[in-house]
């Protein structure tokens, strides 16, 4: 992709993460207000003292009913905890937010984690290997209810078409599940997913997330690898700093210069209430962001799948 | 009975209410909602706090029932994670108690803990945790761990993860709560299951709502509590039970036989009795006798969810047909025997009267209801039953704590 300079580009989507906030709710709703996509709650495990200590998915299902068209994507370590837990969780989060969740994948291992859960602490490819299954595992759980699972035939006495619930029988090296999930299919089908570029086998993920610290000219590299890759969708990740009155200029710019290699743009600001405020008057009204609107995955463009289970209906001769 | 022979003659009544995600739900009825949308949920939890509960529970399972080769499929099926839904139910409450099922074998102590806690941190002050386990090799299928726990180390398992959570709560509480920790429920019946509730619980979600039962079940737990330094009345006893009430006790009485024959399908009867004899029964009348085959399994599957089966099949069965030929039960017959019977069902005068009688006597704190279904089901109860109770000055009018704790009239910590 080449770069368009003073072209702005004007299909970019802002999320912004909550976790310097008080209540992630009424921070949500701010964050809805202004104009944000989605709205990002960390995992405190993942962020070491940096996110206030709330599990990220009650914090985003706490967020979800107070607001009507944000994203809420909430951060989840997954090399440790349970991933059948994982997937019921994140698969109640979309039904909280009816169909607006999305799941950000991260990985937080350190030797004081893995005594905690009593594991050997894994090695660079072992974390890799164990992000992938996850991943699997929870797409296909997400998948263990078609879509029309439930029949509700009076008739017949049965509430659930037995044929359509599925056990998932994953194996691998660490982990094995049987499923099915024991939540029915989530609103969404399939909640994006978000990982760190590099994290998780490219084409296993919705979003990848690049890091902005190292400047422009390497994350348009990692862009160009990335989409090389085969990633449908990228976001950059931006710490913002508006305590000085040339920030939100300069900001402007900055967002520009990003929009012409990543499809969305993360902030992370450092004051939460007083960075918003900023935000919404001096940064939003000038990108002329197209609305949120619909569910999450209708907002980052992505079809609606059906179960990959899901057997094509057979039409008789 | 006058007042001065009440044992307890100032008691109020308290209410909570279990989200119906299993078991004999009327699904069938032209009202009954969506058993997993988020607005069924809410729905609920609001009308009870319109109702001045105490407190809304959500229950857990972690395996999707399986019935002979397959899915159950005649009960609902299919259930959010607790935590989570209610962490968005405590969202659109303010005051009323949100008690999360959790199972202590498969999930991680310092999660737990974290989870529970921040669900009080949110609601500000008005989590508890209802305290299970599960010991199948069957659910363990589905963790990292697997069926890792003997049947007879359940309790010391759940024991030991009951006191790291504690303990975690009060040396690092990350998130402080205006009740101080969460609520602890707890519901075994069995000794070692008492024993537990004798040690940490501060509620007891039991299985006696029958005033005489209930009555020798407080006396038992009450010695248990004090064998253990605790006061006896440091516990409340909330039994689990279905109420059906109406404007007169005969709508009331045909109101629960209409849901309950909706429910007994003659696939719910059927799959009631294969669960027993372990084969396909499809064959049989529903409405003709029990078949005069032998079961052709050793011990009940635990894939159905039948927690704790202490009888085998053949002991099971045995137990049926005795009370079929007393009775001159069809197969449909003995299903409906079977849906619990552990209801009040009446106007909401005599519902109200009985309940008062109970508290009053010492018998138990109160009742944990089950609704016959989603989303309304409870409308009743807060729309008769809970004026009936306020008339007879035996519940509260408006909330006058915001914790659970303070709903529940237990000691401050």
């Amino acid at each position: 992709m080449t770069t368009q300079i003073g072209t702005p580009q004007n299909d970019l989507r802002l999320g912004i993460v909550l976790d310097g906030a008080d209540d992630p709710a009424r921070a949500a709703l701010a964050a809805e207000a202004a104009g944000f996509h989605l709205a990002v709650l960390g995992d405190p495990a993942a962020r070491g003292g940096h996110a206030r200590p709330l599990d990220a998915v009650q914090a985003a299902a706490w967020a979800a009913p107070r607001t009507r068209r944000i994203g809420i994507v909430a951060e989840t370590e997954v090399v440790f905890p349970e991933p059948f837990h994982l997937a019921t969780r994140l698969a109640s989060l979309d039904l909280a937010a009816e169909g607006r969740a999305g799941w950000l994948v991260a990985a937080a291992v350190t030797p004081e984690r893995a005594a905690a859960y009593d594991r050997a602490e894994p090695t660079p490819p072992e974390i890799r290997r164990e992000v992938d299954d996850v991943i699997e595992v929870t797409r296909r759980l997400w998948d263990s209810w078609e879509d029309d699972a439930v029949i509700r035939d009076v008739a017949t006495g049965r509430y659930l078409d037995g044929s359509k619930v599925h056990h998932v029988d994953f194996v691998g090296p660490t982990f094995s599940i049987a499923g099915p999930l024991i939540t029915p299919r989530p609103p969404q089908g399939q909640l994006p997913v978000l990982a760190p570029w590099g994290l998780a086998d490219p084409t296993a993920i919705d979003v990848a997330v690049l890091d902005t610290a190292t400047g422009l000219d390497d994350l348009a590299g990692a862009a160009r690898e990335a989409r090389a890759a085969g990633v449908g969708q990228l976001l950059a990740d931006l710490p913002v700093d508006l305590t000085s009155p040339a920030s939100a200029a300069g900001l402007r710019r900055h967002l520009d210069a990003l929009s012409h290699h990543v499809d969305l743009v993360l902030l992370r600001p450092t004051a939460y209430d007083d960075d918003l405020a900023r935000l919404e008057h001096e940064v939003l009204p000038h990108l002329d962001l197209p609305a949120a609107t619909g569910t999450l995955r209708d907002q980052l463009g992505l079809v609606r799948p059906a179960s990959r289970y899901a057997r094509p209906t057979e039409i008789p001769a | 009975m006058t007042a001065h022979e009440y044992a307890r003659p100032d008691a109020h009544v308290h209410l909570g209410v279990f989200y119906p995600a299993i078991g004999a739900v009327d699904w069938a009825a032209p009202d009954a909602g969506d058993q997993v949308a988020f607005s069924s949920y809410a729905r609920m939890a609001q009308t009870a706090e319109r109702g001045l509960f105490d407190a809304f529970f959500v229950g857990d399972g972690q395996r999707v029932r399986e019935h002979l080769d397959g899915f159950n499929t005649h009960d609902v099926s299919g259930r959010p994670d607790a935590l989570t839904v209610l962490s968005a139910v405590a969202a659109v409450t303010e005051r009323i108690g949100l008690v999360a099922t959790q199972n202590a074998t498969y999930n991680d102590a310092a999660d737990l803990a974290h989870r529970l806690s921040t669900l009080d941190a949110l609601s500000g002050g008005r989590a508890a945790w209802n305290i299970v386990t599960t010991d199948n090799a069957w659910t363990g299928e589905n963790f990292r761990r697997g069926g890792f726990l003997p049947h007879d180390q359940r309790y010391v398992h759940a024991t030991a993860q009951v006191a790291a959570i504690l303990d975690a709560w009060d040396v690092d509480p990350l998130l402080p709560s205006p009740q101080g920790r969460p609520v602890l429920f707890q519901a075994g019946d069995s000794g070692e299951g008492r024993d537990l509730a004798a040690r940490y619980a501060d509620v007891i979600f039991s299985a006696h709502p029958q005033v005489d039962d209930a009555l020798d079940f407080a006396t038992d737990l009450r010695s248990r509590l004090v064998a253990r330094g605790r006061a006896a009345d440091d516990i409340l006893f909330l039994p689990g039970a279905t109420v059906v009430v109406a404007e007169t006790t005969a709508d009331a009485h045909e109101k629960a036989q209409v849901a309950r024959a909706r429910q007994v399908t003659p696939r719910a009867a059927l799959a009631f009795i294969e669960r027993g004899w372990g084969r396909d029964l499809s064959e049989y009348d529903v409405d003709g006798p029990l078949p005069d085959i032998d079961p052709v399994i050793d011990e009940i599957s635990v894939i159905g969810g039948n927690v704790g089966h202490k009888l085998t099949p053949q002991q099971l069965v045995a137990g049926w047909r005795e009370l079929a030929d007393a009775k001159g039960y069809s197969i449909r017959d003995l299903a409906l025997h079977h849906i619990s019977d552990r209801g009040f069902v009446g106007s909401a005068a005599e519902v109200a009267d009985r309940l008062a009688h109970a508290v009053r006597s010492g018998a138990f704190d109160g009742l944990n209801l089950l609704p016959a279904r989603v989303p309304d089901g409870l409308d009743d109860v807060v729309d008769l039953l809970v004026p009936a109770l306020q008339d007879r000055g035996v519940y509260r009018t408006e909330y006058t704590g915001t914790t659970l704790r303070d709903h529940l009239g237990l000691r401050p910590l």
